[in-house]
């Protein structure tokens, strides 16, 4: 059977259902087609060109929408907002600001705290340079939220419990971090590949998150992930193997952890809404340089990226929407964990709730190795190739072989990867982070 | 007539894989038969020597088949046979563990002609040799006997774009109506982990839920009315089958078929390559995700009936294989591709265009 063919679908794959060669968005010198008053100054893919009032009018109902539709956000809420001063971030707050700001029947009514997770602790071990690296970056996030007055930041780090407001951030505070931050760098090092280093740190940032909402009494966090990046996350996600919490990972909301939901209010903005948004509002962001992302090196997560931007730029530029679009309609798998006694954040409670609940200790998602025939099949061939020995035949060494794999795939002998996910398994092949992960 | 064509993708594969052998020539095998190990296995980075090898691949095949309870004894099975290296090393496993473990199968070549020239006609050379090596009964079905239209002459309609989908359907629906005529019990087709991954990826490429859930599966459309269809080669890296029809030396034909270089799935295939590049588990970290996730009880399920035109599987009516054919039947042979009402109201078009057309009684 060619495998080129294959049998269930015809080689055309989505081909007839990409869109190909969208006219560009030229703007004619025209009145806006929606209130005929002022100039059209922009045209959105598969929409009529539109004038300023209307296009912000328009991305601001698309967020308020998406938040309003779900009902999941209650008045009065707190919630804390992943703030990196990225343009998304800075397009998100911006639209909340006016929310507030709205006459009474619309506004929105939640208490919105920031929050800057600072991840440049093992970007360099030369301490000067990280201290100059990060109180740079410190300076760069004040300098953005000054647009912002009304709010206040709270600065923490991916590795340790702090929450200080950022504008009283010194550099002895920033110094005595960095020295305290020496394991979890250790920790991040000894991993042995930058994809497993970015979803490691992906995870971490999401408990640091949780931690910092926990430690500030919001029960909602903020992402500001939008339908690009939704789309990349959900094809990397599967390719590390985390099918099992893709739906939690990139769909609006986040309920692993009851008392603390994640909610992604811009996914169904695209990068062009985002962008004339900050440009229309001249509004000053500055790029996530995320150390460990390391554009020109290869890794899982960039693969994609540039798959997927080369597939959109080039002739299929329906690719994100189909994609993201996809993610809508994963459901999740599983049952929440609801906080008892408030201790989310203490290490014994993790591992009690883990224990209760069949969940990875870094992740939260729910264990899936207890019944995949594929893991299943890899530990076999694992333990076939050891055992094989083409001089021995007979059943009795097939079901040992048998045996011992499903003993690896549940891990009856290994105490730490019991505790794990696939995905995460997979982060930690051979190091021994038993410590640092119970 | 032996037919063997290595094309490039072939020959630098291999060259690599002896460039590996000669760096792990002083490894012994890890099954500590005493042997140098010969090659690194893609799947578990073990270096094994060529007999533990084979024995490793084919062990892990039977378990597969066993696990799974993919046949039955007494069973009459259909291989599906391309003549390429998927469906020649599945005949060949089948026929090796069919008599090892005595699973009392009767084999038989199931092979569809789609009339390609210069491709088709060959690689069945290929399958005829296959029928002879292994003294299995061959059936080759042609879709100029099944439909009235060779792939040539489709092309030639159609252009080089959406080719394969025509082919695709047609083949899809030739293997169920050969397996109807050869009174078989199952198909064994060698879908293997590669091409398993490439299509969890297609599928979210181009949001196809409903073959989403499906695709992973390795036996489909067990249904009354149906033939089920079984991947037992779904555990395996295509690199190990390309190393173990290598080493045994089996006859097999791999030139990529001409009409198909365009095609969309070429860019998933080359994305998960170089996924593969970095993380070599990748293949099955995929098909444990696509395994691994749920979706929305509000997603429209697909529900599996027969299409009342040609009485064989389909989920829509009448089926995409009826929708094609008419279309190239009346001239429209865009008229299965894209939306249907774009269908209906080309042929609308068409019924028109007829009954205001001049008759002439000379």
């Amino acid at each position: 059977m060619c495998s080129v063919a294959e049998a269930d679908f015809g080689d055309e794959g989505g081909k007839h259902t990409m869109l190909k060669d969208v006219a560009l968005n030229a703007i004619e010198d025209e009145n806006c087609k929606k209130c005929n008053v002022d100039k059209c100054v922009i045209k959105l893919d598969f929409k009529e060109a539109m004038c300023l009032s209307c296009f912000l009018y328009y991305v601001r109902h698309k967020f308020r929408a998406t938040l309003g539709s779900s009902k999941i956000l209650n008045r009065q809420s707190d919630v804390l907002f992943d703030f990196k001063g990225t343009a998304a971030d800075v397009c998100l707050l911006h639209m909340i600001k006016f929310a507030f700001e709205e006459e009474t029947y619309k506004r929105l009514s939640f208490k919105l705290k920031l929050v800057f997770v600072d991840e440049n602790c093992t970007a360099t071990t030369n301490t000067e340079d990280a201290l100059r690296n990060r109180m740079t970056k410190i300076q760069e996030i004040k300098d953005i939220l000054q647009q912002f007055p009304s709010f206040t930041c709270c600065y923490s780090t991916i590795a340790d419990k702090i929450f200080d407001d950022i504008s009283i951030i010194s550099r002895e505070k920033v110094l005595a971090l960095i020295e305290s931050e020496k394991e979890f760098s250790s920790v991040y090092h000894s991993i042995d590949t930058l994809s497993s280093k970015q979803d490691f740190m992906e995870i971490m940032r999401k408990n640091a998150l949780r931690d910092t909402a926990h430690h500030l009494n919001c029960s909602y966090i903020f992402l500001s992930d939008i339908s690009v990046d939704l789309a990349k996350k959900l094809i990397s996600n599967i390719a590390l193997g985390r099918g099992s919490s893709v739906s939690n990972d990139v769909g609006f909301l986040d309920d692993r952890i009851s008392c603390i939901k994640i909610i992604r209010p811009l996914k169904d903005l695209n990068q062009h809404e985002v962008d004339s948004y900050v440009q229309f509002n001249n509004l000053k962001f500055c790029s996530f340089s995320n150390f460990s992302s390391n554009d020109n090196v290869a890794s899982i997560q960039n693969l994609t990226s540039n798959f997927i931007n080369q597939l959109q730029k080039n002739c299929y530029n329906s690719t994100v929407s189909t994609v993201y679009k996809c993610s809508n309609k994963i459901a999740s798998n599983n049952e929440t964990i609801s906080c008892q006694n408030n201790t989310i954040n203490s290490k014994m409670a993790r591992s009690y709730i883990t224990d209760m609940n069949q969940r990875c200790l870094l992740c939260k998602s729910i264990l899936d190795y207890h019944h995949s025939e594929t893991l299943y099949a890899i530990e076999f061939s694992r333990c076939v190739s050891g055992q094989i020995a083409a001089n021995i035949e007979g059943m009795e060494n097939l079901e040992r072989i048998r045996e011992s794999s499903e003993n690896a795939k549940n891990s009856i002998e290994n105490n730490r990867n019991k505790f794990l996910c696939h995905g995460c398994r997979n982060i930690f092949p051979e190091t021994n982070q038993e410590n640092f992960i119970f | 007539m032996m037919k063997f064509k290595i094309t490039e993708v072939v020959v630098t594969f291999l060259s690599r894989l002896y460039c590996n052998t000669s760096l792990i020539m002083v490894v012994l095998c890890k099954a500590n038969c005493g042997n140098k190990g010969v090659l690194k296995r893609p799947k578990t980075s073990d270096v094994l020597c060529k007999e533990c090898f084979f024995k490793a691949f084919e062990l892990e095949i039977h378990e597969t088949i066993t696990r799974n309870k993919l046949f039955k004894s007494g069973q009459r099975v259909a291989i599906a046979a391309s003549g390429g290296k998927d469906s020649t090393v599945l005949a060949h496993v089948m026929k090796v563990l069919n008599e090892r473990y005595s699973y009392n199968l009767k084999l038989i070549l199931l092979s569809i002609d789609e009339g390609i020239t210069g491709y088709r006609d060959d690689s069945l050379e290929t399958v005829k040799q296959n029928r002879d090596d292994y003294q299995m009964e061959l059936k080759i079905l042609s879709y100029e006997e099944l439909y009235g239209w060779t792939m040539d002459r489709i092309v030639e309609q159609i252009g080089r774009s959406n080719n394969c989908t025509f082919c695709g359907v047609f083949r899809r629906q030739a293997l169920d109506r050969g397996a109807k005529m050869l009174e078989v019990d199952c198909v064994a087709t060698g879908h293997n982990a590669d091409d398993i991954a490439e299509t969890v990826l297609m599928n979210i490429l181009r949001g196809d839920i409903a073959r989403l859930r499906r695709c992973t599966d390795i036996c489909t459309s067990g249904g009354e009315d149906s033939i089920p269809r079984v991947k037992p080669l779904k555990y395996t890296y295509e690199k190990e089958i390309v190393m173990y029809a290598h080493f045994k030396k089996l006859v097999y034909f791999s030139t990529e078929c001409i009409f198909a270089p365009n095609a969309y799935r070429g860019h998933a295939r080359a994305f998960l390559k170089d996924l593969e590049k970095v993380r070599p588990s990748v293949i099955m970290d995929i098909i444990h995700s696509g395994e691994q996730m749920r979706f929305k009880d509000t997603i429209k399920k697909q529900i599996r009936g027969i299409c009342q035109t040609c009485g064989f599987v389909s989920s829509c009516q009448p089926c995409k294989a009826c929708i094609l054919l008419e279309g190239l039947n009346r001239g429209l042979p865009k008229l299965g591709i894209g939306k249907k009402s774009k269908g209906d109201r080309m042929k609308a078009q068409q019924d028109l265009e007829k009954l205001h057309r001049v008759k002439n009684d000379f």
